[in-house]
Formats: structure tokens, sequence, C-alpha cells
């Protein structure tokens, strides 16, 4: 079974999103039956992904896993798939975090069909690209994830923002061409395609280096809300008030940072290495501006997008420093990163759904008619902003300091964005807990389901021991 | 084994997180406490018979080394454990006697794990091991707290000085290439930016302690239960501020910055405290004040010490605790009432009870200006005794205020406070033998005993009454309103500016508009161009295939 | 005897299909259906013949027929086959019988057997004026509703076969019309590759064919050809004949390219980059997706003519799946089409799409997936058609050409784009009628040949190289 297993860790999302297309529309079961088919395969995948973590030896680094399939003749191509703990760490992260998306979400929400399909489809594409070990298979799967991002945004996107699509799409596809030429560059330089982790070693001459470098940096950067380009990934992710959808593409960046990953450490050539100052500078100009603008920002869901820019540029940051030895904390990071960012996107919604039911204009008092969510927000706030309950915690210590080794400046500035995203989300969260503003008689029903809250708090101690002994689901 | 009674401990703390009907808490939060005394006679005991084995559990790796749980007891070490041991436990004995919460054991192991983490943080000997103690004390901080409009500013304060220690650690971690703290001592050698990673971490420490300008998030909590107040003051977030002085303070002395800075500091928390005790009209806020000007005077000891705890500290602690435990019971018989200028005369309301408390204060005040005194000599400085005296004058000030409050109502009405004798039972044992300790300089406790008693029977304190009519002194904190005009307020504007300018204006939005420009205009082209007549139609195919024509001819061949 | 009874084989069935739709007409059949089903019998027993007798003799009418030629063949046929299943739901809807329409697809699919298997210009220059005026047969039926300018048609169309005309009668008239085969036009080109009439000749070989494929500046005409005619016969425009005439100007090339390789190199790759331009910006000016696609077309072929001009085996073949993955997807927006109805009115304004994702969820999907599957999106087909194409470009350093087809592509994409905006966000205007269920059916089969056919099933890709490669022997 193992020589299949990465394979079946892409497919088999992909096969539950076609059941979930082809399930036949009925008043009573339609419904939960999509759910149900969203929720096992989810579950069947998380056991997949331990198992496949089963057979690893997490001590060793480097891809432990390697299965190759034919593919093309004409132009021969065979397909790579690989994992090292990272990658599968990645996985376990992406997989549980929406494992518990659709255990919690709304069973009333509009077009079910497509939102679990595409989002099945996103999960097993982007298992695919955590998974690529060689050039074009990574492109492919890099440029396919638009394709249930796109359906997602127009379904679910917000009706003010329809342009914002045409924007991401072409953003997207900008990135995507870059990049595909970057490979086909790559791959006739080899006449042949090549393991990721070898492209480093190409030695690549003059400007087609350059071309090559610069074409697959501005295709990672595509990704990511990076000014002056970040505008239209806040427009998207502020207009999507779905949260699956809102949490589907705030993992768009997380392509482009893994992008970096696999190109950057030990694979970028001196020549180009020597550049990563440059960036780094414009990642903390984001960085900072964004955190500081949050502050000010009345939208909770823009001060969500803050954070996850600030928490993204802070890994981009890690991978850009001349260490290699990072890799795992990033990966420890983003693990528990992504099950906090879903489970604060969805109490965001629950919030936003109560204030839009109860017609509440403000957030402020909010949380004092909802006991469950005010736990369950605080607890995940002060996780996210970094408060010892979460590997998010010693591992963002690590990276720091190896920031501040590398650059004092760069440290204190990664450090005061971290300050005021954390700040702006404190002050969301005081001012929803503010009892003086409360004004309105309690109004029926707004706290989360008891469900909804069993399974926030299963997260969060998964974060917990995680914290305390980071791959504890490895015998 | 040190672990066995950490693993107790942490058992009995999570045991009490069990919600449990209002009989079985009360039943199990005394058993808390029993186990718990048990407990700390017993490492008290294998303490002194120097038994104490620690342990080190293997966390995680990282590249610049692995991430340890240390706690290895040592002298130096339990000098700050057993007394911090011996308050907790009484903060136990002291909410399970007075019943002032409504799920004690909840409290109880809130305590417990607050303990907990600050031996560990005592104990420490990796960066990632303090600063995590150092956060899970906040939290639990924040968790006793129970209460969003006073723990706002301490959330925000304590998070920015945790973030600022997050940096510097990191920082120095990065620089070290180590993770071990007794390395810190090796930054002078090879550290940069001495001067900032000095200041830097001086800030959160100040931040943590809440000396001088940072005070503010201590007088919030003042909105807080006073109980809970008095835990977080003393067990919380303050006094691991302390103990990271001493933990920290080879960083602190790289720069010679640090030792002016923090004198100026030590001065200047001890008059905010002593002011802020004289003019602040809630009871609550008087004794954080008071606390501001114990801790002002502790960090005074410090220097003078060193920077390393010693038994005198030990002793000088369990007193403000004690302080801090005679204000809440003057607070409890008065009906707890708050505000000072409200207070009823002790003679109208529970008599019994204020008057033994009267001669638990000034018994504790004889007792700390004698021991102050025989600190003094041994330190060979008097500017702690000046500050204790000063803090002892300010305090039969107040007293007087209350003792001899004109307000004469009965308050039959309300429900008699309970008689909590077990309460006084302790207090007095506690001084007694406090005064048994210190017995070489009964004298000097004998003399302030009668000057106490003087002063608070003399008309004084009346004096000083008029400050309260002044919402100036009583009400403003000054720290917010220069926090607000130097901080904030700038952040807002470029928080703003930047919205404006770099969000809205300087975004790519520029360039899409541009690119939707020239896009307009190829298409304006296109449509000029591609006329759909006939006429255009015929023209096109003529021309094109006279082009492809004259490349031809002036074209070469292969051949 | 026997070799010329072969050789007409496959021709046989189609005239017998042919007659026996004039029958029906004479016996006054008035369903649409039994048209339909009459002329994909007598096609499908065209196309069986022709693949168990494809090589037809030596006589100059069939002469080149080879594994290439039925590899042609046969797509086109396939082509035809899909466009008479669904062409006959339009006709039923408008009750009308389509019995000419019918008859002129399987005289067409004779004339494209006759030109793809000859080596014989004339027989070529003929075949291309019969498909022409088959083509205006067809576009002049039309509806109530539609107005066509058939006038336009005919003077462009004849102004083409003029020049086709003018070199094939000049060079014919000097080597003589029966030696005008290829191998001895390359002999006489070789000889006098300067002289007028080889020029003339090379033009007019070539021209018509630019001209039919929409190329610019000869595409004006394609855009009128997909957008005013009714839905089948643009549909017979865009699928089936793009098929034939690619067919036929790889061959041509293959003739020509020795002779005048650089030379001709310059002028494809002028023509195709402007065409992809042209096609970009032309397809975000159109309110109509027929004239989208019509500019869409433009662009693609612009980039196969860019490949086809390298004159390397790899690059044209890179340029015939290009084709392929293409009109695959190309089939399934026309099918789109024949489900996209309100109040019986057939649409294909960009407007009148508003609210479509709302109501009508498979054909939104299978749309969508075209449209990504058109930029070049992985997994989908079109992804297979630009890494070959992206690969043989820049493998040949034509970074330069590259670029703009990207920059270009990016700006078609704007047109696509706009069409999804309009599904999704448009408030709904109307209502949609309910999704015939045999298209439905065959538009789920074309979607998902669109988003399986890249991973190479029973390695297709490499029988079909070794079908085409044969034009290189």
């Amino acid at each position: 079974m193992s020589s299949y297993l990465l394979f079946l860790l892409i497919a088999l999302p992909i096969f539950g999103a076609v059941i979930i297309m082809f399930s036949k529309y009925d008043r009573n079961y339609f419904r939960k039956n999509i759910y149900h088919v969203a929720i096992w395969t989810l579950l069947a995948n998380i056991s997949l992904v331990l198992y496949t973590f089963s057979l690893f030896d997490t001590e060793k680094s480097g891809i432990q896993l390697v299965e190759k399939y034919n593919w093309l003749n004409f132009p021969v191509i065979d397909i790579l798939l690989g994992a090292d703990t990272f990658s599968m760490l990645l996985l376990l992260g992406i997989n549980i975090a929406f494992g518990v998306a659709d255990i919690c979400l709304s069973k009333h929400i509009e077009n079910p069909k497509t939102l679990l399909a595409s989002q099945l489809v996103f999960i097993g594409l982007l298992n695919g690209y955590i998974l690529s070990a060689d050039i074009i298979s990574f492109y492919i799967f890099f440029a396919a994830l638009s394709i249930p991002l796109i359906v997602l945004i127009s379904s679910f996107g917000s009706f003010h923002k329809k342009n914002m699509l045409v924007r991401f799409s072409l953003y997207n596809l900008i990135g995507t061409l870059l990049l595909f030429t970057a490979v086909i560059l790559m791959y006739h330089y080899k006449e042949g395609n090549i393991p990721l982790n070898t492209a480093g070693n190409l030695n690549l001459k003059g400007k087609l280096e350059y071309f090559v470098w610069l074409s697959l940096f501005f295709s990672f950067i595509s990704r990511m809300p990076i000014w002056p380009f970040h505008y239209w990934i806040a427009s998207i992710s502020t207009g999507l008030y779905n949260p699956l959808a809102f949490v589907m593409s705030s993992l768009i960046p997380l392509v482009g940072l893994y992008g970096f990953m696999r190109f950057w450490p030990n694979t970028v050539p001196e020549s180009i290495a020597v550049y990563a100052p440059l960036f780094e500078t414009v990642c903390i100009i984001t960085m900072l501006f964004i955190a500081l603008i949050s502050l000010n920002h009345k939208d909770f869901r823009y001060k969500l997008f803050a954070y996850t820019t600030v928490y993204y540029l802070l890994f981009l940051i890690g991978v850009f420093l001349p260490t290699s030895g990072l890799k795992m904390n990033i990966g420890y990071s983003i693990f528990s990163y992504l099950i906090i960012l879903t489970v604060l996107s969805f109490i965001i919604s629950h919030i936003e759904a109560e204030k839009k039911k109860n017609e509440l204009y403000s957030n402020s008092g909010l949380l004092c008619y909802m006991p469950r969510t005010s736990i369950s927000l605080s607890l995940f706030i002060l996780a996210a902003i970094g408060l010892p309950i979460t590997p998010l915690f010693w591992n963002n210590f690590i990276i720091i300091s190896e920031i501040f080794n590398y650059n004092l400046l760069l440290g204190v500035l990664v450090m005061l964005s971290l300050l005021f995203v954390a700040l702006a989300l404190l002050e969301e969260l005081y001012r929803m807990k503010d009892k003086s503003s409360v004004t309105l008689p309690c109004p029926v029903n707004t706290d989360l389901s008891r469900t909804r809250f069993v399974a926030y708090m299963i997260c969060l101690a998964i974060l917990f021991i995680s914290f305390v002994k980071p791959l504890w689901f490895v015998m | 084994m040190v672990i066995n009674t950490i693993v107790y401990m942490l058992l009995i703390g999570v045991s009490g997180l069990l919600r449990l009907h209002i009989r079985q808490d009360k039943t199990l939060s005394w058993l808390m406490f029993v186990i718990i005394a048990c407990l700390f006679c017993d490492y008290t005991l294998d303490s002194f018979e120097d038994q104490l084995a620690g342990f080190s559990i293997l966390w995680n790796k990282s590249q610049i080394g692995d991430i340890t749980i240390d706690f290895h007891p040592s002298l130096a070490t339990n000098q700050i454990i057993i007394p911090l041991f011996f308050i907790s436990t009484l903060a136990i004995l002291n909410n399970n006697i007075f019943r002032y919460e409504e799920r004690r054991c909840i409290y109880n192991s809130f305590i417990i794990f607050n303990f907990i983490s600050l031996s560990l943080l005592i104990c420490a000997e990796n960066y990632v091991q303090l600063i995590t103690m150092v956060c899970i004390t906040d939290i639990i901080g924040y968790m006793i707290l129970r209460d969003v409009d006073s723990s706002r500013r301490y959330v925000v304060y304590n998070f920015f000085a945790d973030m600022c220690l997050f940096m510097i650690l990191a920082m120095a971690c990065g620089k070290i290439q180590s993770l071990d703290i007794s390395r810190l001592l090796g930054y002078e050698q090879i550290g940069r930016h001495k001067d900032f990673v000095s200041i830097v971490t001086s800030i959160a420490l100040f931040i943590k302690t809440g000396s001088f300008l940072f005070q503010s998030y201590l007088l919030d909590i003042g909105n807080a239960r006073f109980q809970r107040m008095s835990t977080v003051n003393l067990l919380s977030a303050p006094l691991a501020g302390i103990l990271l002085f001493l933990k920290l303070h080879k960083l602190l002395f790289v720069s010679d910055l640090f030792m002016p800075i923090f004198e100026i500091m030590t001065i200047l928390t001890f008059m905010a405290g002593i002011w802020g005790f004289i003019t602040q009209r809630h009871i609550q806020r008087k004794v954080i004040s008071l606390n501001m000007a114990f801790i002002g005077i502790l960090l005074w000891l410090l220097k003078l010490n060193d920077f390393a705890w010693s038994e005198n500290i030990s002793l000088y602690y369990t007193a403000v605790y004690l302080f801090n435990q005679i204000y809440f019971m003057i607070y409890l018989y008065q009906n707890r009432e708050a505000d000072i200028t409200k207070m009823v005369n002790a003679n109208e309301i529970n008599v019994i009870a204020l008057k033994t408390l009267l001669w638990q204060i000034v018994l504790l005040n004889s007792w700390f200006v004698a021991f102050m005194y025989k600190t003094a000599i041994s330190t060979a400085s008097w500017t702690v005794f000046a500050g204790a005296i000063l803090s002892v004058f300010v305090q039969v000030i107040i007293l007087n205020h209350i003792y001899k409050a004109p307000q004469k109502r009965k308050l039959d009405y309300l429900n008699p406070n309970p008689k909590r004798v077990m309460s006084f039972v302790v207090g007095f044992i506690l001084i007694f033998l406090g005064i048994y300790y210190e017995r070489d300089v009964i004298s000097i406790m004998l003399l302030s005993l009668l000057a106490v008693l003087f002063l608070i029977a003399s008309p004084l304190g009346n004096i000083f009454r008029k400050i309260y009519d002044n919402p100036l002194f009583s009400e403003r904190d000054l720290s917010k309103t220069f926090f607000f005009y130097t901080l904030v307020s700038p952040l807002t504007y470029i928080s703003r500016t930047f919205w404006l300018m770099i969000d809205v204006l300087l975004s790519e939005k520029i360039i899409t508009t541009g690119i939707s420009k020239i896009n307009k205009t190829a298409i304006y082209l296109f449509l000029k161009l591609n006329r759909q007549t006939l006429g255009a139609n015929m023209l096109f195919i003529i021309c094109g295939t006279l082009i492809i024509m004259w490349f031809f001819i002036n074209g070469g061949t292969n051949e | 005897m026997l070799d010329k009874i072969i050789s007409i084989l496959p021709e046989i069935p189609l005239l017998c299909g042919m007659v026996h739709l004039c029958i029906l007409y004479l016996l006054s059949n008035e369903k649409a259906k039994t048209y339909a089903a009459t002329a994909r019998f007598w096609l499908l027993v065209s196309v069986f013949l022709t693949t168990v007798c494809y090589y037809r003799g030596t006589d100059t009418i069939s002469a080149a027929a080879n594994s290439y030629t039925l590899l042609f063949i046969l797509c086109a046929n396939i082509a035809l086959y899909i466009i008479m299943i669904l062409s006959a739901t339009w006709f039923s809807s408008l009750k009308r019988t389509g019995g000419r329409y019918y008859i002129l697809l399987l005289l067409s699919s004779g004339s494209i057997n006759m030109m793809l298997n000859t080596e014989n210009f004339c027989v070529y220059g003929f075949c291309f004026a019969f498909l022409t005026v088959i083509g205006g047969a067809l576009y002049g039926i039309h509806t109530s509703q539609q107005q066509i300018n058939l006038k336009k048609y005919i003077i462009t169309s004849a102004l083409v076969l003029v020049i086709l005309a003018i070199g094939l009668i000049y060079v014919g008239q000097i080597i003589g019309a029966e030696n005008l085969t290829t191998e001895q036009m390359q002999l006489f080109l070789r000889a006098y590759s300067r002289k007028l009439s080889t020029i003339l000749f090379v033009i007019s070989s070539i021209v018509p064919l630019l001209y039919a494929l929409g190329i610019f500046p000869f595409h004006i005409m394609a855009e009128e050809k997909a957008c005013c005619s009714i839905l089948p016969v643009s549909h017979y425009f865009m699928l089936f004949l793009p098929i034939v005439y690619w067919g036929c100007l790889i061959e041509i090339n293959q003739t020509v390219y020795p002779v005048y390789g650089e030379i001709w190199k310059k002028i494809y790759q002028a023509l195709a980059l402007i065409s992809v331009i042209w096609g970009a910006i032309g397809a975000n000016t159109r309110k109509n997706l027929h004239g989208v696609y019509a500019y869409s077309s433009i662009y693609h072929f612009g980039i196969i003519l860019f490949l086809i001009s390298l004159g390397q085996e790899r690059a044209i073949f890179a340029g015939f799946i290009y084709l392929l993955c293409y009109l695959l997807v190309m089939a399934n927006l026309y099918a789109i089409f024949y489900n996209l109805k309100t109040h019986g009115q057939y649409i294909s304004d960009i407007a009148s799409l508003s609210g479509l994702a709302q109501t009508r969820s498979y054909t939104t999907g299978a749309l969508m997936i075209s449209l990504f599957s058109l930029i070049g999106v992985p997994p989908l087909i079109g992804f297979l058609g630009q890494m070959n194409m992206a690969d043989e470009l820049l493998g040949n350093a034509n970074y330069i050409a590259v670029g703009i087809i990207f920059a270009a592509l990016l700006i078609l994409s704007k047109a696509y784009l706009d069409i999804m905006k309009v599904i999704y966000f448009a408030p709904k205007t109307k209502s949609f009628d309910s999704e015939n269920k045999s298209i439905l059916f065959y538009t789920s089969i074309n979607t998902v040949a669109i988003m399986t056919f890249a991973f190479n099933p029973f390695n297709m890709i490499e029988k079909i190289k070794d079908m085409f490669y044969v034009i290189f022997l």
C-alpha cells in the first residue's frame, strides 16, 4: 500500500469531490449526505496522513517516501511525489484545519455542493502541491489550485467586489505563467524533468539564471500579499463571508510561502541569494504597515487578514535567512497557525452572522451574550498572538532569534509588527467583551452550539499537546 | 523527589478545575489546602536536609540546542521558592477561610498553577522555559482576574512587556547561539547593541513590576475583587518581573546606562506609590499604590544585594502579603466599602474585628520598621529605612482616616460580617513569629509601636483628608494621559496615514489602473482598425496578400 | 478496377446518405432527428470504411492517403458526427427539418476526404472552392431573426478564390495541370524559387488557407461566419473546418518549407504574433460569446501557426496537439450553446448569461472548466497544449514570442473572466429553459475528457504521434 500512499492523499479528496458533485438532490437528506461525504473524506485523509507519518523516521531530514509515475513520453515527463517530515506536518495541519472547518460549518449555507466539492478539490490539489517533488508536478499543482479558488470566490465572494475576481485571477495567472516559463526553461536546460531539490544545481548562466529565478520569485510573490501587490488579496479575504471560503483564501499565501521554502533554502544560487535583503525589506515594509493599518481598522476580518499576512511574512523572512535549520520550526508554527486561523475564522463568522441576525451594527459588547464564543475567541486570540499554549510560541522564538542574529533592525521591526497586529486583535476582543457597550436586551440563541464549542476545545487540546510534544501523533 | 511534588501539585490543580457541587467544592478546597500544606512542609524539610533531586525533561530540539524543562532547586533558588510556596499556601488558606470565590477550588488551582510556573521560572536554565513561564504566569494572572474591565490594560501591558522580553531573549539567543541562560554573561563580550538590549529589557521589567509610568495596569485591576487584585499584584506579573530582574541582571548590566535608570525608576516608583496611597480614594487602589511603594523598596534592596534574593527579602515579601491581607480584612469589615471617604468610624461597625485588625497592622508596622532598621544596618544603606519609615508614616495617616472616620452611620440593617476567627489567629501567629524572629531589635519595635499608636491617635490625618476632595489628585492617572499623547495618539495617526497613503493610494491599483488604460486604448485602436465592412475586409485581404508577396520577393530562399 | 473501387469506397456511403436524405425530403419527413440520424449513420459507415481502407491506391486524387491524412479525416468526421448530434436539437426546437444542412455536411465530409488525400494542387484547389461554396450554402441557412451578409461572404470568398486560381492557373499553364503534384511542385520550386510564378503559386496555395482559418489579416470573415450564422453552421465553421484546413496547411508547408524556410518562417511568425495579439484584444471587445470564441480562435490559431513556422517535426506535432486540445474545448463550449435557452430562444449574448450559476450549475461548471482549459490551467487539457507549445518555443529560444503570447493570454483571460463575472455576479434577469438531458450528458462526457485527457490515457499521444509523423517520412 505504501507505494500509492502519496497518490491516495491527493486522489481521495478529489474522489470525495466527485461523489459530492454527483450526489442526487433530495430535500431531506441532500445536505446531510454531502456534509458526511466531506467530513468522512477528510477524516480518511487525516488517517492516511497519520499512517504515512508512522512510516517516517522523524529524526531524519530529507525526503523519505517517493513515488514515481510515468506521464508523458512526448515530451518525456515522469511525475515524482515525495514527502518529508516537514511536508507531512503541513499536510496534517491542512487536513485537520479543514476537518474542523467541515464539522463546524453551518448546514444552512447556500451552494453547499459547490463549496464542499471545491474545498475537497482544493485540499487534494494542495496536498499534491506539498507532495510534489519535481518541477513539472510542482507547477501543475501550483497552477491548478487557482481553479477551486476562482470558483469559490465567484460563488461566495462579495457581490460588490466582482472586479476583484478578475484581478485575483489575473494575478494568479501572471504568477502561474511566470512559474511555467521558469519550469519549462529548467526542463529544457536539463532536457528532462528534475527533482525540486536539485533545481539549484542547474548552473544556469547569465541572463537565463536571472530570468528563471526572478520568474520563480515573482510567481511565488504573486500568491502573497506583499506591498504594493497586497490590495487584491485583502479585498478578496475581507469580502468572503463564508468561513470556509475565507480559510481557503487565507491559504493562498501558503502556496507562495511553500514555493519559497522548496526553492529558496540551499537551492538558490549565490548570485541570486545576494538579493535576499531586498526581498526582506519589502516583506518588512508590508508587515509593518499592514499591522499598523489593522490597529485602526474597524473590521475584524481585516484584522484577521492582517494577522495572517504578518505571520506569513514572518515565516517568509525566516525562509530568506541564510540558514537552513529553521524548516521544522516553520513547519511546527504553520501547523498550529493553520488550526488557529480556521477556528478564528469560524468564530468571527459566527459573530458576524449573529450580528446580522439580530440587526446589531457594532461588535461592542457582543460577547457578553455569548459565553462559549467569548471563551473560544479569547483562548484562540491568545494562542494566535503567540502566548505559550501552542507550538507557535517557541518555534517563533527560534525563528525570531535567527532573524535577530541576522539583523537587529529587521528583528525589531518584525517584533513591532507582531506586537501591533496582536494589539489589534486584543483591542477588538476587548471591545467585544466590553460590558459597558451592552445596551440591547439579550438576543436568544446567539451562542456557539455545543458541538462547535467542543470541536474548538479539541483543537485547543491538539495545539496544547503539540506544544508539549510536537510530534505526539508519531509512535 | 521534586518531580513528585510538582506532579502532585499539578494533579491537585487539575482536580480543582472540575465543576463540582458547592458542598463538594468546599470539601475539596480544604483538602487541597491540606495537601498543599503537607507538600510545602515536605518540600521545606527536604530542602533543609538537602534531599531535593531536581529533574530535567527534554522538550524539544532545535538547531541552537535542546529545549528542556529544568527544575533543579538549590540553596539560592529555594530561598525564593519556599517563601513563595508559603505565601501561595497562605493564599489558598485565606481563600478557604473567607470564601470570597464562588468556586474556591478553581481559584486554588490557579494559585497552584501560578506557583508551579513561578518555580519553573526561578529554576529556568534556558530562554524558552524562562519566557514560557513568564507568559504562563501572565495568563494565570488573567484567569485569576476574570474581569474584562480590569484585565484590559493588564493584558496589553504585560503582553507588551512579554514581547519585549521575547525579542531580547530571541536576540541574545541568536547572538550567543545558545539557549543556555548561564551563557548570558558572555553577551557582554560578543553581544552588540548593548544599550538597546539593556534599555528594552529594563522597560519590559519595569512594566511587569508596575513601576512608575507603568502602574496604570495595576491601578486598573483595582476594579477587580480585592483578593484577586491582591493575588495578581503580589504573586503574578509584578513578582515575575522581580524574578526576571534576578534572572536577567547580567543582560541588564551590559549597558552602563542601566544602573542610573534603575535607581531613578526605583525612587520614582516608590514615590509614586506613596503619593498614590495618600491620594487615591479607593482602598484597592490605595493598596496597589502601597504595593508599588513596597516594590520600590524591594528593588532597592535587590540592588543592594547585587540582584540576589535573600532571606530578608523573603521576610519582607511575606510582610507585604500580610499588609495586603489586613487591608483586605479592613475593607471586608467595613462592609466592603471601597471609598475611603465613605468608611464608617471603627467604633460604629464591626468594632471587635476592626480593632483587632488595627492591633495587627500596628504590630506589623512596628515589626516592619524594626526589620528595615536591621536591614539598613546590615546593608549600610539608610535609604531603604527612610523608605520604610515613609511607608509606615503614610499608612498611619490612612489608618487614621479609616479608624477615625467622621461617618457614624449605624449599619445594623446590613448582614453582619461573619467573624473569621481563624484568619485573625493566622495573622497573629505570623506576626508574632516575625517578632520572635527579629527579637534582637525589640526595642526599635516597641519604639515604633508607640510612635505608630501616637500618630494614629493624633489629628495629623485630618490634614490630608482634604486631598480626597481634589479630583486632580485622586482620580487622574497621569501615566495614562502621558501614554495617550506619546504613544496611542501618534500610532493612530500613523496608522490612518498608512491606510490612506499606502493601502488606498500607493497600492497596485495604480499599476492596474495604468494597465487598464493601456488595455482600453488597445481596444479603442482595435475597434478603429477592425472595421466589419466589406471594403475593410477586402482591403485587409489584398494588403495582407501583397505584403506577403513583397516579403517573398525581397526575401531569400534556403537554396 | 478493385483498386479504383476501394479508392472511392469511403465516399460511396456519403453519396448514399445524400440520396437517402433526399428521399426523406421527398417523403416529406419533418423530423430533424431522423435527418440527423440518417446522416450520422452514413457518416459512420464512411468513417469505418475510411479507417479500414485508408490506403486508397495510387491515383492522383487519393495518392497522398496515409495515416496522417487518416488522422485528420477521423478527427474532422468525429467533429462532424458531434455536430450532427447536437444540431438535431436545434432544428427540432425550431421545428425545422435541417435536410439541406445535413446533405451539405455529408457533401463537405466527402470534400475533405478528397482534399486531404490528394497530392494534386488542382484537386486541392477545387476542393477548397467546393468547401467555400458549401460554406456559403450553409451560411445562407438562417432564421428570421438573424441578419446575414451573404453578399459579403460571396465577394470575399470570390476574392480569395481568385487569388487561389491565379497561382494554380499560372503555374498549371507552365508545367501542366497533371504535374501539379507535391513531388513535382517541390522540384519546380527548387528550380525556380525566385520566379514570380512560383511565388504566386506559393501565395495562392497558402493565403486561402490562412483566410479560412482566420489568421490576421484575413480574419474579418471568420468572426462573421461564427457570429452571424445559425448555431449549427457556426459550430461547423468553428469545429469542423479548422481541422481540415490545418491538415492541409501542414501538408503544403512540408512542400514549401524546404525551399522558402527562412522567409516563410518570418512571415508566419509575424502573422502568428499579430494574430495572437489581435485575437486577444478582439475577444475583449465582443459582447457575444460567438464573437469572443471567434477571436479566441484567432489567438489560438496564431500560436499553432507560430509552432508550424518553426519547421521542426516536434514543433509541428506540438502545434497539432495544441489544435486537438483547443478543438476538444471548443467542442464543449459549442455543446453548451445548445443548452443555453430562454423562452425557447437560443442565447449567445454575454449579458444574457447573468445569473446562470444560480440555476444551471452543471452548465456553468462545464463552461468554467472549458474556459480554464483555454487559459491553459493544469491539469486540464489546455495545459497539455500549452506545455507542448512552451516547450518548443522556449527550446528554440523564442523568448520574445513566449512573452507576447503570455501577455496576450492575460488580455484574453480578461475576456473569459468577464464572462465568469456575468455568470456569477450579475443579477439574474431571466429564467433559463430546462437543460436537454442528452446534451447535458454529452457536455459531461466532454468535460470529463477535458479534465482527464491531459493524463494521457492509453498512451494516446504516442499513438497520435505515430500516425502524425508519417508526414515527415
